[in-house]
């Protein structure tokens, strides 16, 4: 709908804010540091953006909690979040390969955990 | 991944919001066969399996229980935008905002600006066969208890915004000067 029908296209670096690594930057300073060569950004750009599902880590392109515990001001929701994150994302990563090795009859379950690498 | 690859000029959270879905999936999928593993007797005698999935199912009903801030938030700011476009459509008092909304719509532009089945055991066996159904019953009580809770909590609250006392989404009631400080663009509209 976007693309076709509404023709409106994505946003190039002069239109919006983002953030990167740890800070956030302004259109003109993405221009400056990647209006030459994009891809890199565009590359950082679809990484964060599975990373914030999977580790609930960068927020809209930033490593807020990372920026917040290297200046000693990590709120306590920053650790429920990544923890709890992590700790699921690891017991799905153990759960795929537990069923990868044992190569038995997949159940209903073990299938839905097949479909989220292909469909997230 | 589709989503974060059709965006990949910039990053925003809800661009991948479905991929949450499909965690969710996965994460049930995951816990789900843990309890099966723990009840089929694969962590008999590891007792510290139910306390981290009770841990983990606490933590993610905590954030459950953040999303209704995080939704009540994105109320706030669509509330104030939606002010915004009002202003927009009808920049000259149309009747559509009604008379008290166009007697205040000059001031209010000028703000703007701003898871136990049995295992057949006996003699010795038997009590391994209990620690095991011991575990795979914590098990199970470790990831539903803390969802129920908090379900059972939301229910009540919800009861409560019946009674127009919403707990997340109560609106105190201000004046012109206390909304335009708080930038509650939306009341100052009204």
């Amino acid at each position: 709908v976007r693309f076709w029908y509404l023709d409106t296209g994505l946003p190039t670096l002069s239109e919006r804010a983002s953030g990167f690594l740890l800070e956030r930057l302004e259109p003109d300073e993405l221009q400056r540091r990647f209006g030459e060569s994009p891809r890199l950004f565009y590359a950082y750009n679809v990484v964060v953006a599975v990373l914030s599902v999977l580790f609930s880590e960068p927020r809209d392109g930033l490593f807020v909690a990372t920026r917040a515990w290297t200046r000693s001001d990590v709120h306590p929701h920053a650790y429920l979040a990544v923890g709890s994150s992590v700790a699921m994302t690891l017991l799905i990563l153990v759960a795929a390969i537990a069923m990868w090795r044992r190569r038995r009859q997949l159940e209903r379950p073990d299938r839905l955990v097949g479909v989220l690498p292909r469909l997230s | 991944m589709a989503n974060a690859v059709l965006a990949f000029s910039y990053a925003k959270d809800d661009i991948v919001t479905i991929a949450g879905v499909f965690y969710a999936i996965a994460a049930y999928a995951a816990v789900r066969r843990a309890v099966v593993y723990a009840r089929s007797g694969g962590l008999s005698g590891r007792s510290w399996f139910p306390r981290r999935l009770l841990s983990l199912a606490a933590a993610w009903a905590v954030r459950s229980s953040g999303v209704h801030h995080v939704v009540n938030e994105h109320a706030f700011r669509t509330r104030n935008r939606l002010g915004g476009v009002a202003t927009r459509v009808a920049p000259s008092r149309s009747m559509a905002l009604g008379p008290t909304a166009a007697a205040s719509d000059r001031h209010a532009a000028e703000r703007r600006t701003g898871q136990s089945d049995a295992e057949p055991q006996s003699g010795a066996r038997v009590e391994v066969a209990m620690v095991r159904r011991l575990i795979a019953g914590c098990a199970s009580l470790a990831v539903g208890l803390p969802g129920v809770v908090l379900a059972l909590g939301t229910a009540v609250m919800m009861l409560g915004a019946v009674n127009d006392s919403p707990p997340w989404w109560r609106v105190d009631p201000v004046n012109m000067s206390e909304a335009a400080a708080l930038r509650d663009q939306a009341t100052s509209w009204r």
